[in-house]
């Protein structure tokens, strides 16, 4: 499918730093080989905070964000996707709060507090407004509704409803 | 099955003092709803290998809880009654797998939307029972010392930040002879306190040699559990639908007989407490930072101890990706600068877990860079987010945070 040979593909994983960048990899060829309507990334290196490794942790963030950036470069050069695509980026969880003797601080989102459950998504792109904040709360289950009021498809099983703002 | 139908014999499976002691309970034990109970249980399961405050936390525990009412019960325990559990949580065995139970329920808490209301129960059980039956004030105050950045000849990351604001920081720390300069205070202060693992020395390498009046803890002597354990996981592994939650399940029954650990001077409490540093925490077996920072964080809240030294040493290099692929079975290598990182925001949760604990005011706290001239000293007698340029030496340096 991504019209890589599998020597060529390894090659090319002996010259990333991580699997993530590998993912990346992946996204690019897609979009020019396939240039499908929706991608979902799931980015992994941040993951490296359950390790209990600050350091790594904080290279992690810094690589994702350096990826992130990427990916949006990506779809500004390519002509199928630039002036008209959307980019949604969120984590998955948040941290556990310093202050909550439960948790380790940084290193986990276990102890349920407001902090381990509440993060941030951005959006940007065709048809967002830029640089406004919206501070209403809402669901991560939210997008997947979100996604399907921009692209026509129903989520009827979805427990989210689609964000307002975004449509 | 229902706590009500709870019987003395079916903690027979329970270590002996674990079952003297939930046996002498089985009748309030009948009064707790099955969404708090198991957590109960997982304490108790394990109080044979439990250090003497946590003994003695449980023990009042359950005295006080045996002390009220049924309808003082009731209103203690009134928001984990008001809990749905499933019918496979009702029939799973939480008498004897308190643990599982406990993971599983967090799961399904989580899925069913009750987590806030577990933990705003929780917290309302916790305050109610901190006013009752309040922590112990300490037979004097506590000191913790943490040193950073061994092997680290320069370094260009500004230090302590988190900690200079609530000390004094010094820039002309006298660095000669100080981890044994700083040992010998413990140790000394441990001889004028003897109170059973009330004075900890943990080292995330080599240690060095350990005075008998302290509790020791060394990343490197476990050397032989880690290489025991790594293969243990590697062969989980390798199952066929093994994830991490399960490995995890697993992991958490190992013994220290499984892992080859010889009994260090029969003592079977920190026998155990070293196993469970490896199996339960979170990449403590790869990295000796997270080791350090990890035995520190359980011994601080489970063994509230009056002395914790904890030595941080450089861990392994996280291999980039290309690197792994292209790599064969090489020596791994240390990373000292990022351990350095590591052991600055371990110093700051090891002052921040300490603060937690009774007689948080009076106590004080030193982390120093090892081999180094920076340190930050903070106490009662020394003022918050200054610096000075004095020469001086660590012990006396911790006798003026003292």
């Amino acid at each position: 499918m991504l019209k890589v040979s599998i020597d060529d593909f390894k090659a090319h994983a002996r010259t990333l730093s991580s699997p993530d960048e590998l993912s990346v990899y992946i996204v690019r060829q897609l979009m020019r080989q396939l240039a499908p309507s929706l991608l979902w990334i799931t980015m992994h290196d941040i993951d490296i905070a359950h390790a209990g490794t600050y350091s790594l942790y904080i290279e992690g963030i810094r690589r994702t964000d350096r990826l992130c950036a990427d990916v949006w470069k990506t779809i500004q050069s390519e002509p199928e996707y630039a002036g008209k695509t959307t980019l949604f980026i969120l984590p998955d969880f948040g941290r556990d709060s310093d202050d909550d003797a439960g948790g380790n601080g940084f290193q986990h989102h276990r102890t349920g507090d407001a902090l381990s459950r509440t993060t941030w998504m951005m959006a940007l792109g065709a048809g967002v407004r830029e640089g406004v904040v919206f501070d209403r709360p809402m669901e991560s289950t939210d997008l997947v509704p979100t996604l399907g009021s921009m692209l026509g498809f129903s989520a009827p099983l979805a427990q989210g409803k689609p964000i307002q703002e975004l449509l | 099955m229902f706590p009500s139908d709870l019987k003395p014999e079916q903690f027979n499976g329970y270590p002996p003092e674990a079952r003297k002691l939930v046996s002498a309970y089985v009748g309030v034990l009948r009064g707790l709803p099955l969404s708090v109970l198991p957590s109960l249980l997982r304490e108790a399961i394990e109080y044979d290998f439990k250090f003497p405050a946590e003994r003695r936390a449980l023990e009042k525990e359950l005295a006080n809880l045996d002390s009220l009412s049924a309808e003082q019960l009731r209103d203690w325990l009134q928001g984990f009654a008001q809990l749905h559990l499933s019918a496979q949580l009702e029939h799973s065995d939480w008498i004897n797998a308190p643990a599982q139970f406990v993971e599983q329920l967090s799961s399904y808490l989580w899925t069913t939307h009750q987590l806030d209301a577990f933990r705003n129960a929780a917290l309302a059980y916790a305050d109610r029972l901190r006013q009752v039956v309040p922590p112990e004030k300490p037979p004097a105050p506590r000191v913790g010392i943490t040193i950073i950045g061994q092997g680290v000849i320069t370094n260009g990351v500004p230090l302590f930040r988190k900690l200079r604001p609530h000390g004094a920081y010094f820039r002309a720390v006298k660095p000669e002879n100080g981890l044994q300069l700083l040992l010998n205070v413990v140790a000394e202060r441990a001889k004028a306190h003897p109170v059973p693992y009330g004075h900890w020395y943990i080292d995330g390498g080599r240690a060095a040699p350990c005075d008998p009046a302290l509790t020791c803890v060394s990343y490197h002597e476990l050397e032989p559990v880690r290489a025991v354990l790594s293969g243990k996981i590697r062969s989980q592994i390798e199952r066929p639908g093994m994830g991490p939650e399960n490995l995890r399940t697993v992991l958490a029954q190992l013994r220290p007989e499984d892992l080859g650990l010889p009994t260090k001077d029969g003592d079977a409490v920190l026998d155990r407490f070293q196993v469970k540093m490896l199996t339960e925490g979170s990449g403590t077996q790869i990295f000796s930072t997270t080791f350090a920072q990890w035995t520190a964080r359980e011994a601080i809240s489970r063994d509230q101890p009056l002395r914790l030294l904890v030595r941080f040493a450089p861990r392994q290099r996280q291999k980039p990706m290309n690197e792994m692929l292209s790599a064969g079975h090489e020596v791994a290598e240390l990373d000292p600068l990022g351990s350095l990182i590591d052991a600055d925001m371990g110093a700051y949760y090891n002052w921040l877990n300490l603060q937690r604990l009774q007689g948080a005011e009076q106590s004080s706290f030193l982390v120093w860079f090892e081999d180094h001239s920076e340190a930050v000293a903070i106490g009662p007698s020394l003022p918050r987010g200054t610096e000075s340029t004095t020469a001086v030496a660590l012990d006396q340096l911790l006798s003026w945070a003292s």
